[in-house]
């Protein structure tokens, strides 16, 4: 039953991420980002990480993907506005130089053992333990990126008040 | 039974793919897709692993990096507007206006 | 293992059936209800009190031609009317619908997926609804289609926060995300209801809930007289029925997470039995949702972002630093 809905999800993810890098339509690369963030938060609730799956959920498909599918709505990307795109053989020599380390990467690691899971702790990954966590080991992080999410939402408000500035 | 590897598997293809996204599109707004999945990519890696140790410090990586994530989209999405006003494309190599 | 994933498929399949009917007769009382109102008779030709009515406009919606406009984009406007109905029936997956009950000497928990984090769940399967009306607005080469899509972004994108911190407040008093928790801690009877310890919660929570769904005061995204009807203006047929369940589907679900969150849930009132209780609670707020409906004009889409961000949220984050002050 786990292995089927992982297969499933693990589809999903992959033929979403070929959909953005592939498609020729932008709303069809956004659909493709939807379906791999939604694919992400299942992977999540598969590994019993509750808390993960929600801030994926809430983040990931409740605000990304629709500020990407608004930004294609607001300025109208259609197909032939979008750039032409060359298939080099120079691009693509260049990006199997880069891929090929992870690829034995990976191949390594799949020769290196079973890695089987160990049995799951009863409140793992929960919202809860979670959040003891957060306040205290990794209290210093967390603060940071509060910080760091303020200075976008400031840098967002600013870049969008500009706009006006220069009409007036 | 699915294993540690499965997931690091799909982890590795998922990275590879925005790696060919990012050098393959010209599209700024791809580019930033193509971004995201590399991010989602170590997501499910740094999941699979505090899985397997058992250890929740990989659970807080993954979330760190859905902030940032999110942050990363906020501002670049904006900055990508300011751009598309200005400059009235998207294009990549329309872009370079500094060459000499 | 199996006897289990049985189980949870058979509840899918009714909660699905159930509210799916629902939902045709909710148009019917909803439209019932606002003649009644406006002192007209409503609906009286086919059946008694005209109840056949929902079997007409069924036939009705199945049988007209399903058309696709010329320049739209064929595949994300087939499949967006499918997201909407689907994600109100997830959303509707994690809530407690009715007390245990057992039949036939089998114990049932009529809850499809009883999850730790329940309540947030729902609230991000909602907000994730906004990708039907989103993509059906853009998918369709119609410019009233387009404004409405965009309304769609902004409102749910603004409301999502205004309910999830009101229900932030709840939550620490109860310290728990699951609703089930939620309906066992307003156990003791009328005065154990959570809406007498945050009335503010509540009443953020009711008018950010009638934003999500799209309910009168607020719903910009089919206003006929500026923007034809938004984001399903194209739409005809069964396509524009799939908006239409999704619609009343989410209606429930907010009705159903009001009631479990502040009005004590399925706990039994008084000598009315629990799953009497919830459906009287529910139904109430049905009808307070067309109530609203006959009573308030709509709001310019410029008042709903200050109604958001400059009054709602400033009022909910307050009431969160209250709750934590006085739980300290």
């Amino acid at each position: 039953m786990e292995s089927i809905i992982f297969f499933i999800l693990a589809f999903f993810l992959l033929s979403g991420a070929i959909m953005i890098v592939f498609s020729k339509e932008s709303l069809y690369s956004a659909i493709g980002f939807l379906m791999v963030m939604i694919a992400m938060a299942g992977m999540f609730a598969l590994l019993h990480h509750s808390f993960l799956f929600l801030a994926q959920i809430l983040v990931g498909v409740g605000a990304v993907v629709v500020l990407s599918i608004m930004i294609i709505l607001s300025i109208n990307l259609k197909e032939e506005n979008q750039p032409k795109q060359n298939i080099t053989r120079k691009n693509i020599l260049f990006t199997t130089l880069i891929i090929a380390p992870i690829a034995g990467l990976l191949l390594y690691a799949i020769a290196k053992a079973p890695f089987a899971f160990a049995p799951i702790a009863q409140h793992f990954g929960t919202i809860e333990t979670m959040g003891k966590v957060l306040f205290t080991h990794w209290v210093l992080p967390f603060e940071i990126v509060s910080i760091l999410l303020l200075g976008a939402m400031v840098g967002a408000i600013v870049l969008s008040r500009r706009r006006l500035h220069v009409e007036s | 039974m699915i294993e540690l590897s499965h997931y690091l598997v799909v982890s590795g293809i998922l990275f590879s793919i925005g790696v060919v996204g990012v050098l393959r599109r010209k599209n700024l707004l791809m580019l930033f897709f193509a971004t995201e999945i590399m991010l989602n990519a170590a997501n499910i890696a740094f999941a699979a692993v505090s899985s397997y140790y058992g250890d929740l410090s990989g659970q807080m990586f993954a979330f760190f990096i859905i902030a940032v994530a999110a942050s990363e989209v906020a501002v670049g999405l904006g900055l990508l507007i300011v751009l598309y006003k200005k400059q009235g494309t998207l294009d990549l190599d329309d872009l370079a206006v500094m060459k000499g | 293992m199996d006897a289990l994933i049985i189980e949870t498929v058979v509840k899918a399949i009714v909660v699905l059936l159930v509210i799916s009917a629902l939902a045709g007769f909710g148009t019917y009382l909803e439209r019932k209800v606002l003649a009644f109102m406006q002192r007209r008779l409503g609906p009286m030709h086919v059946g008694p009190f005209g109840l056949l009515q929902i079997l007409a406009d069924g036939i009705k919606l199945f049988t007209k031609e399903d058309i696709v406009p010329q320049h739209a984009n064929r595949l994300i406007f087939m499949v967006a009317p499918a997201i909407t109905a689907a994600t109100a029936f997830i959303a509707l997956a994690a809530i407690p619908l009715f007390p245990e009950f057992t039949i036939f000497g089998y114990t049932i928990r009529p809850i499809i997926a009883d999850l730790n984090v329940g309540i947030l769940f729902v609230l991000g399967a909602m907000a994730s609804g906004l990708y039907g009306p989103l993509l059906a607005g853009m998918a369709q080469a119609n410019k009233w289609g387009i404004i409405g899509s965009a309304r769609t972004a902004i409102l749910f994108l603004s409301y999502e926060v205004v309910t999830g911190l009101s229900i932030l407040a709840p939550i620490m008093i109860v310290g728990s995300l699951s609703l089930i928790d939620f309906n066992n801690a307003q156990a003791g009877g009328v005065s154990d209801w959570m809406v007498w310890k945050q009335p503010v919660a509540f009443v953020l929570f009711l008018i950010a809930g009638f934003a999500e769904t799209n309910r009168t005061p607020f719903d910009l995204l089919e206003h006929e007289a500026e923007v034809i009807s938004g984001y399903a203006t194209e739409y005809s047929g069964m396509r524009w029925g799939m908006f239409f369940i999704g619609e009343y589907a989410n209606m429930i679900t907010v009705a159903f997470l009001a009631s479990l969150v502040f009005f004590g849930g399925f706990n039994p009132i008084g000598f009315i039995p629990g799953f009497l209780a919830i459906i009287l609670k529910v139904s109430f707020f049905f009808f307070l949702m067309l109530w609203v409906r006959a009573s308030w004009p709509h709001v310019r889409p410029d008042q709903l972002m200050w109604l958001c961000w400059k009054v709602l949220m400033p009022i909910a984050i307050l009431n969160i630093l209250i709750t934590g002050i006085v739980l300290l």
